[in-house]
C-alpha cells in the first residue's frame, strides 16, 4: 500500500537579520541595510535588506563589494543574542504546531505537519497560521512552501519572496521543475551545474532526456539522485533536532590545480570563509579536516585534532597547510580542495566563555 | 657470582602491613608502564638494620624506612611494585617473612602462604642521591600539610605555556606561600614564619610531588627542605622525597589579587556546598556553567544544558547589594568548600567580569581564593 503524501512546509525569514534591524530600529525602514563584515574588511554579506538586493548586493557577497555597489546603504555588525532571541519566538511556534521542525539556520526551518496540533487537514491553512503567527509575535515577515517533500518546498518558499506562500500541488510538479535551473537542485552548486551545462542541462527537466545509464555515466552515484529529484521524489524525512556535527567549505576547481603554492593559496580563502560560517553559526571546533579530491577523483582526507576549539583563521590556515603535507598535493593534480572543521562546541557553550586570570602568553 | 649473591641475600622479619605501607607509598611513584622497565620496580635494601624501599620514575623518587621489621640479614633486592604490592597487600595483619634467594628472586612467606617472584639485578637500577644537609631549612610539616590541602586541586592538569602543573613554592623573609592556579582560579596560601629565610626560594613542584609530600608529612613535626637549580627535595623522620621543579614562568600572580571588595555575601559552607552540587548535576566536568542569581531574598543557582535539561536551586541568604548575576563554575567553589573547615564562607563580589573572592586571615597566615567568572550572554 503506497502511504499517504506527505505534507511539508518550508519557512523561510525574509531577509532576517536585516528585518530585525528595521523592526527595532524604525529609521533604517526603506533603507539599504547590510548585515555583515564592514566596508572596510574582508568580510561578507549575511543579509541585504530587499531595498539593498535592488543593488545587486547579495548574502555571502565580499563587503567590499557590497560598499561599491551600494555605498549609501547602512552597514551594521551583526547583533546575534537579537536575531537568536527572535529565532527562539518562531522556533516555539513551529513547536505549537508540531514537534516534526527541522531547523536549518536561525531563519529556516522545515516542518512536517502531515498530522499536526492543530488538526488542520490543510498544510496551506498550517502555513497560513505559522505565517500570520509569526508576524503577530515578531513583527516580521516569513515566506512559506508547501509540498510533499523537502525539495519541492523549498523550491516553493522562494518563488514568492517576501512575505509570500506558495503550494505546489502534485499536478503542478512537472510544470514548474521544466523552468528551474538545475542549480536551485540540492547539492548542485556553480560547478556542479557547469558540468550540466558541458551536457546541455541547464533546466531540472533536461535530465528528464537521459536515461540512468547516461546520467551515472556523467554525474556518477549523483545521477540517480538528480534524476528522482528532478521528477520531484525527495523521500528524505524531517529530522527534528537535527544538530549540525560539522561545518565545511570546499570549492571545486574549473581547472586542476597542480603547483602547491596554489593549493596553499586556496586553502588560506577557504579557510577564511570557513571562519566567517563558523562565526555565523556561533560554533568552534576542535578537529580540523582537510579535503582533496585528486584530478582521478580519488579523495582523501586528513584530520588533527587541536588542544582548543577554535574559529581563528589563522588556526584554520595553519592547520589546514599543515595537513596538506600529508597528501600528495604538489605532485597531484587536484580537482577539490575542503577545510571543515568537525567536534563543534555548543553555541552556547562558547557564549558561557571562562574567563581567566592572566593574559596567555607568558614573557 | 659470588659477590651477586652477597648483595642480594636481604632477609627480613615483621608484620606484612608495616611493609605494605611502605611499598605503597613507593609503588605510587614507579610507573606501571616505562621504556625503562626496571623503574617499574621498587628497590628494598636492609643495611645497618633499617629497611628502606625506594621507587622512582626519575622525575619524582621517593625512599620510604620501613619500621617495625626485623633485619635478619643486609642486603638489596629489586622486584616489580605492583606484585609486591599487590601480595603485602593481601597479607595485611599477617607475619611475614621476604627473603632474596640466590637468583635475584624474592620469597615472601607468611602462615600459610608462600610467594616467589623473580627479581631482577639490584645495579641495574638508577642511583637515588642520597640526602644531602647543604643548605637545608625546615618547615612545620603540620602547616604545609594544610597549605597543599588548601591549594593541590587549583593546579592545571596539563602542562601549559604557563607553569601551572604544579604549586609555587615562594619563600621570602619571614613569609611562607604557596600558590596554585589554573588559570581561571586561583589559590594563594601564606604562613608567617618564625623566623626570617635568609634565601629567596621560587620554585615550582609538580602536583604529584606535593600531595604525596602531604601524605608522608602524617604525623612529623618538620620537614627539612633542600632546593637545587632543578630539583627540590625533602626529608621527614620515614621518607625522603625528590623531585623535578617544573621548568617555565609562573603566572604573575600577585597582579591579580584584588583590594578587598564592598560587596560581600555570607553562606554557610554545608549549605552552599549542596546547593552547588545540585546545581552541577546535570552538566558534564568539562562544560558546567551556572547562573548565580543574588536577589533580595538570597542566591538562585540555575543552569541549562541544550538537550539534557535544567536545573533551579534556591538558597537563602542575606543579600545586601543591587540584583547582580554572574556566571560560575560550580566546581571551583566545591573543590575548595570542602577543604576548609570554616562554618560560614564570605565571598566577594564585584560584577560580572572579576573574580569572586573568598578569604582567611589570620594571625600566622591567610589564605585567598579566587575564582573567575563565566560570561552569560
Amino acid at each position: 500500500m503506497k502511504p499517504p503524501p506527505r505534507k511539508i512546509v518550508h519557512v523561510d525569514m525574509d531577509a532576517f537579520y536585516a528585518s530585525v534591524e528595521q523592526r527595532d530600529r524604525p529609521e533604517l525602514r526603506g533603507k539599504p541595510v547590510i548585515v555583515g563584515g564592514q566596508p572596510d574588511s574582508r568580510g561578507v554579506v549575511c543579509t541585504a535588506s530587499y531595498e539593498a538586493r535592488q543593488f545587486g548586493v547579495r548574502s555571502a557577497m565580499p563587503t567590499a563589494q557590497a560598499y561599491r555597489l551600494c555605498p549609501h546603504g547602512v552597514f551594521l555588525r551583526p547583533d546575534f543574542p537579537r536575531y537568536k532571541e527572535a529565532s527562539r519566538t518562531i522556533q516555539a511556534i513551529f513547536r505549537e504546531v508540531t514537534e516534526l521542525v527541522e531547523p536549518l539556520s536561525l531563519d529556516e526551518a522545515y516542518l512536517d505537519v502531515s498530522q499536526n496540533h492543530l488538526d488542520e487537514p490543510s498544510a496551506t491553512r498550517v502555513a497560513a497560521h505559522l505565517r500570520a503567527r509569526i508576524r503577530e509575535q515578531t513583527a516580521l515577515t516569513a515566506s512559506a512552501g508547501v509540498a510533499p517533500n523537502k525539495f519541492l518546498a523549498k523550491v516553493a518558499s522562494d518563488l514568492d519572496k517576501p512575505d509570500g506562500l506558495t503550494v505546489i500541488p502534485p499536478e503542478r510538479v512537472p510544470e514548474l521543475l521544466a523552468g528551474l535551473p538545475v542549480r536551485k537542485l540540492p547539492g548542485i552548486g556553480r560547478v556542479g551545474a557547469e558540468r550540466c551545462a558541458r551536457h546541455g542541462i541547464e533546466r531540472v527537466a533536461d535530465f528528464l532526456r537521459h536515461d540512468l545509464e547516461q546520467l551515472v555515466r556523467w554525474f556518477g552515484s549523483s545521477g540517480p539522485r538528480y534524476l528522482e529529484l528532478a521528477r520531484g521524489v525527495d523521500e528524505r524525512p524531517v529530522r527534528p533536532g537535527r544538530e549540525r556535527k560539522s561545518v565545511s567549505i570546499e570549492d571545486t576547481f574549473a581547472e586542476d590545480v597542480v603547483a602547491r603554492a596554489e593549493a596553499a593559496a586556496i586553502l588560506d580563502t577557504l579557510a577564511e570563509r570557513l571562519a566567517e560560517r563558523l562565526r555565523l553559526a556561533e560554533a568552534r571546533g576542535r578537529t580540523v579536516v582537510l579535503k582533496v579530491k585528486y584530478a582521478d577523483f580519488q579523495q582523501v582526507t586528513r584530520s588533527r585534532t587541536l588542544s582548543a576549539p577554535t574559529r581563528a583563521h589563522t588556526t584554520l590556515s595553519e592547520t589546514a597547510l599543515a595537513l596538506l603535507d600529508q597528501t600528495e598535493v604538489g605532485g597531484r593534480p587536484v580537482r577539490l580542495l575542503g577545510i571543515g572543521v568537525s567536534n563543534l562546541d555548543e553555541p552556547s557553550a562558547s557564549a558561557s566563555a571562562q574567563l581567566v586570570l592572566f593574559d596567555p602568553d607568558p614573557p | 657470582m659470588g659477590a651477586v649473591a652477597e648483595t642480594t641475600c636481604l632477609s627480613l622479619r615483621g608484620d606484612a602491613t608495616e611493609l605494605a605501607e611502605a611499598v605503597a607509598v613507593a609503588a605510587t611513584v614507579a610507573p606501571a608502564k616505562s621504556p625503562r622497565q626496571v623503574l617499574q620496580n621498587l628497590l628494598l635494601e636492609a643495611t645497618n638494620g633499617v629497611v628502606r624501599v625506594t621507587g622512582s620514575d626519575l622525575d619524582l623518587s621517593v625512599r620510604v624506612v620501613v619500621g617495625q621489621v626485623t633485619v635478619e640479614r643486609e642486603g638489596r633486592l629489586l622486584v616489580n611494585a605492583s606484585r609486591l604490592q599487590q601480595i603485602l597487600r593481601e597479607l595485611a595483619g599477617e607475619q611475614v617473612t621476604l627473603e632474596a634467594d640466590a637468583r635475584q628472586g624474592c620469597v615472601i612467606t607468611s602462615p600459610d602462604s608462600r610467594f616467589h617472584v623473580m627479581g631482577e639485578e639490584p645495579d641495574d637500577y638508577p642511583e637515588i642521591g642520597d640526602w644531602n644537609d647543604q643548605g637545608s631549612f625546615n618547615l612545620a610539616a603540620g602547616d604545609l600539610i594544610r597549605m597543599i590541602q588548601r591549594t593541590h586541586f587549583a593546579t592545571h592538569a596539563e602542562k601549559t605555556r604557563y607553569a601551572m602543573n604544579g604549586i609555587l613554592i615562594d619563600l621570602r623573609g619571614q613569609r611562607l606561600r604557596l600558590v596554585a592556579t589554573d588559570g581561571k582560579r586561583m589559590a594563594l596560601c601564606e604562613r608567617a614564619l618564625e623566623k626570617e629565610h635568609p634565601e629567596q626560594v621560587f620554585v615550582v613542584v609538580p602536583t604529584q610531588a606535593m600531595t604525596l609530600l602531604q601524605r608522608l608529612m602524617a604525623g612529623e613535626d618538620t620537614v627539612e627542605v633542600r632546593v637545587e637549580s632543578s630539583r627540590v627535595h625533602f626529608r621527614t623522620a620515614r621518607a625522603v622525597l625528590s623531585a623535578r621543579l617544573i621548568e617555565g614562568h609562573f603566572p604573575p600572580y600577585e597582579d591579580v589579587v584584588p583590594p578587598e571588595q564592598d560587596l560581600k555575601v555570607s553562606v554557610g559552607r554545608e549549605a552552599f556546598i549542596h546547593a552547588l552540587r545540585r546545581a552541577a548535576l546535570l552538566g558534564t566536568k568539562d562544560s558546567l556553567a551556572v547562573r548565580f542569581r543574588f536577589h533580595d531574598e538570597g542566591l538562585e543557582l540555575t543552569s541549562r544544558i541544550p538537550e539534557i535539561g535544567e536545573t533551579r536551586v534556591s538558597l537563602p541568604l542575606d543579600y545586601p547589594g543591587d540584583p547582580l548575576e554572574i556566571g560560575f563554575n560550580p566546581q571551583y567553589f566545591v573543590d575548595m568548600l570542602r577543604v576548609v573547615d570554616w562554618a560560614e564562607a564570605t565571598v566577594e563580589l564585584k560584577d560580572p567580569q572579576s573574580a569572586a573572592v573568598l578569604r582567611e586571615r589570620r594571625d600566622d597566615g591567610s589564605y585567598l581564593y579566587l575564582v573567575m567568572p563565566l560570561s552569560l550572554d
